[in-house]
């Protein structure tokens, strides 16, 4: 069933945790490519921004390889989804305040900042585990798995609710915060769909199967 | 937080391996642990999934990277790998090749420079600390090199309160393979005062003993490396107690 799709690129900015996402694509019967080429990446129809660490170093790597303008190139022009994981979904957003804060690609609203004082007053962080996301309706991304389902998070900054006109799925870890985000071709995720079992095979395989509109 | 179920492979020369109080005996490769034992099936019933290379021989950690890229393919859970970091670049190498987590042994006694290192690196959440635990009536004492180095207790407790280590990873060495049940005092080895989350490990042998040990509120997850007792439908049914006990496990079709 491979040959009919076109292929996911991963996108490699040295940061990320390419070998489980590659795992779980072709798990799913999707062809994938790992690249840092900015013209791969704008002329690709899938891409995947996965990620672990610090955003600003996250956001320098993206810029020196014109990564930046790659992503825009392709998600702007109508042609392609994007799909950000973990701090790939952070980078989408408008910045971090994270080692001194950084703007991010700004393909949607939204600044990402560390958990609440109080938050991590009563509770350690990173934020770390399965923990319950609430998916939003209509939702592309969460289509065919319960209202409420458990996803594998590891972080310490996170998007507060409230900023965004993307359709929201919500966690709670001491406040509530955005487990993930959809708006038209743009899709996010706090947590770890790569790590969450059946349950995130099932997300990742909704956002490899979602028609561009 | 919710508790964890977590299945650990022992990984020896070239071979996962059974360990019965460090006695190992093996059993076969990634491939044999796939054909014969269905292991990507198994691991849809546990939270995370732990590599240990104990062939304390660096000529086969090539062959165990490879190894732990091979398992982690299949499976769509957290993974910690270890056994031999000695260096930044062996914990990196883990890391590119698969795992989410890193877990440190000796390096906790003789290079806490490198566990220190390391945490400020990766995350704290990314280091396990991991040691062997063997009682002497109701007196623990750390062990390190298969049961065969006593090491200083304070060294563990030290790197937890500096916030160097994201969990702890206790194995009983009396316990261990037996399959006779697990000994939760050896968490005292530890002053860990609730900091970190706690892996007990070594001596289950059925579901209620992995049931009996995660009821516990200072226990956050049990893990078994027990191949013959737990692979079937040995995971499944644990789950299901755990879960059916009260307990809060994520939960997944």
């Amino acid at each position: 069933m491979s040959s009919s799709f076109s292929p996911v690129t991963i996108v490699d900015y040295g940061m990320g945790n390419i070998r489980s996402v590659e795992a779980a694509i072709k798990h799913l019967g999707y062809e994938s490519r790992v690249s840092g080429d900015s013209m791969v990446i704008s002329q690709s129809e899938i891409l995947v921004l996965p990620g672990v660490g610090s955003f600003p170093a996250a956001m320098r790597a993206i810029k020196a390889k014109e990564i930046d303008t790659g992503i825009r190139d392709a998600v702007t022009s109508g042609k392609s989804k994007i799909m950000g994981i973990c701090l790939g979904m952070q980078l989408l957003t408008e910045s971090s305040s994270e080692d001194g804060g950084s703007p991010g690609l700004s393909i949607l609203g939204g600044a990402v900042e560390r958990f609440s004082p109080h938050v991590a007053a009563t509770l350690p962080v990173p934020h770390i585990g399965f923990n319950s996301v609430i998916a939003p309706e209509g939702s592309v991304l969460f289509d065919g798995l319960a209202p409420e389902t458990d996803f594998y998070f590891v972080h310490s900054f996170r998007m507060a609710t409230g900023q965004s006109n993307a359709l929201l799925a919500t966690a709670t870890y001491g406040e509530k915060f955005v487990a993930g985000f959809e708006s038209g071709n743009v899709f996010g995720t706090q947590f770890h769909p790569e790590k969450s079992q059946s349950s995130g095979l099932r997300l990742l395989a909704n956002f490899l199967r979602s028609e561009l509109t | 937080m919710k508790k964890r179920l977590i299945f650990t492979l022992l990984y020896e020369k070239g071979s996962f391996v059974l360990s019965r109080n460090f006695r190992t005996q093996k059993i076969g490769d990634v491939r044999w642990l796939g054909s014969h034992y269905n292991f990507e099936k198994v691991a849809r019933f546990i939270d995370e999934l732990i590599l240990i290379n104990i062939s304390a021989d660096s000529s086969f950690d090539e062959h165990f990277r490879e190894t732990l890229s091979e398992v982690v393919s299949g499976v769509f859970v957290p993974v910690a790998a270890g056994g031999g970091v000695r260096t930044i670049d062996d914990a990196t190498s883990l890391f590119k090749f698969g795992a989410d987590k890193i877990l440190v042994n000796r390096a906790i006694f003789q290079d806490p420079v490198l566990v220190s290192t390391l945490s400020r690196r990766f995350g704290q959440q990314a280091v396990v600390g991991s040691v062997d635990v063997r009682r002497t009536g109701s007196d623990f004492q750390v062990y390190t090199d298969k049961g065969t180095q006593v090491q200083p207790a304070d060294r563990l407790g030290e790197l937890v309160s500096q916030g160097h280590l994201g969990e702890l990873y206790l194995n009983s060495i009396d316990r261990d393979g037996t399959g006779q049940g697990m000994d939760p005092g050896i968490a005292e080895i530890v002053d860990n005062s609730f900091q970190v989350p706690l892996i007990l490990a070594g001596g289950a042998g059925k579901p209620e003993h992995l049931l009996n040990a995660i009821t516990l509120p200072y226990v956050n997850a049990v893990a078994t490396a027990n191949l013959l007792n737990f692979v079937g439908d040995g995971l499944r049914k644990t789950r299901e107690s755990i879960v059916n006990a009260g307990v809060e496990l994520a939960q997944w079709d």
